[in-house]
């Protein structure tokens, strides 16, 4: 990747994202997708159901909760909100995406193109957008963004097909992938404060999950996300004082 | 709420998926609207930074430690170890992430192996 700093068309960045994409997350996604589709045809959906859920969703941790809350049995309303609680990170994640991106005539609608953010794009983007030109960022996004998007159907369509015969060795590393792939991405991730937030974000977590399962990823977002931040904050006003 | 519940049996299966999709979509669409009105650098970047962070975080020790489907049928301890090791190749080793997935991923399928055959 040293041909980041040097990019200055869109189509160019485009191109590299692409594929940026295909060498990074793309592989990821399509087992992680794959995955999916084996555990779509295990609670009864149809193939038409499980690649409808990739394709509008484009969400894998949204889409677990969907399927598995749907097999439960649950209601509506119950699998709508933790959904919703599921996919708040999007919002945070495009805040923290497109300002980086300078906005340009003519571009590509930024509420379609949103949907192309996710876990594997964004992870990649905000380790790369820092080398690039800012003006290149948008293409570079596009490319990454839109082949992880296009392998995620046929990566459910092969998941469900191949299920009836996957035997549970194949299906438990297909199932571990995801979590795997954000916990490394981790170890990526630079700045100290960021690092801190993953990690008391992590282990509170945990502890709400045992009293409040169903709230404890926005209490732990947001409650102690905010409290890292507060706590920095702090920190720094102490020093600017001294 | 139980409005949408009732008219859950007439619509069924696709009245739920147009929610959750609606629900997704939600905060991307929400975060292109405002996204203009937030500097990159001021506090409020790295307070949504802070939350993004410790809300993924939460996310990924919750699917590895209480999976919800079959993942659960490996041992706590294995998934723990597996992990472990991952994150020792990754930091004490400096790899890189596919090679980091395939170790992850042969670990589990060892474990399956082992369970299905030994």
């Amino acid at each position: 990747m040293t041909k980041l700093e040097s990019i200055d068309t869109f189509l160019g960045a485009f191109k590299l994202g692409m594929k940026a994409g295909l060498y990074g997350p793309a592989p990821v996604l399509l087992a992680g997708m794959i995955g999916f589709g084996a555990m779509s045809h295990a609670v009864g959906l149809s193939v038409v159901q499980a690649t409808s859920i990739s394709f509008f969703m484009y969400a894998l941790p949204g889409q677990i909760v969907f399927i598995e809350m749907m097999s439960m049995g649950l209601s509506a309303s119950a699998i709508s909100i933790a959904v919703a609680l599921t996919s708040t990170r999007f919002l945070t994640m495009v805040l923290t995406l497109f300002p980086q991106i300078p906005k340009v005539k003519n571009e590509p609608s930024r509420l379609l193109s949103v949907h192309l953010v996710a876990m594997s794009s964004w992870t990649f983007c905000m380790r790369d957008f820092p080398k690039m030109k800012s003006e290149v960022r948008y293409g570079y996004f596009l490319g990454i963004g839109l082949i992880c998007w296009l392998l995620a159907v046929p990566g459910t369509v092969i998941g469900y097909e191949l299920s009836e015969s996957v035997p549970i060795w194949i299906t438990w590393p297909l199932l571990f992938v995801n979590p795997l792939f954000f916990l490394l991405s981790f170890t990526e991730v630079l700045i100290p404060l960021n690092r801190l937030a993953i990690l008391a974000g992590g282990v509170a977590g945990i502890i709400f999950y045992y009293f409040f399962p169903e709230n404890a990823l926005l209490i732990s977002g947001l409650g102690v996300g905010s409290l890292v931040y507060l706590w920095d904050y702090a920190q720094r006003r102490r020093k600017l004082s001294q | 709420m139980n409005s949408i519940d009732s008219l859950l049996p007439q619509f069924g299966w696709w009245w739920i998926f147009i929610f959750v999709v609606l629900a997704t979509y939600f905060w991307r669409g929400l975060g292109v609207l405002i996204a203009g009105h937030v500097s990159q650098d001021g506090e409020i970047f790295k307070w949504l930074s802070c939350v993004t962070y410790a809300l993924v975080g939460a996310l990924t020790f919750k699917l590895i430690l209480f999976p919800i489907g079959q993942l659960g049928e490996v041992s706590i301890t294995y998934r723990i170890v597996t992990c472990c090791i991952c994150l020792i190749y990754m930091i004490r080793f400096k790899g890189r992430l596919i090679p980091g997935l395939i170790l992850g991923s042969l670990m589990m399928m060892a474990y399956g192996l082992y369970i299905s055959y030994l």
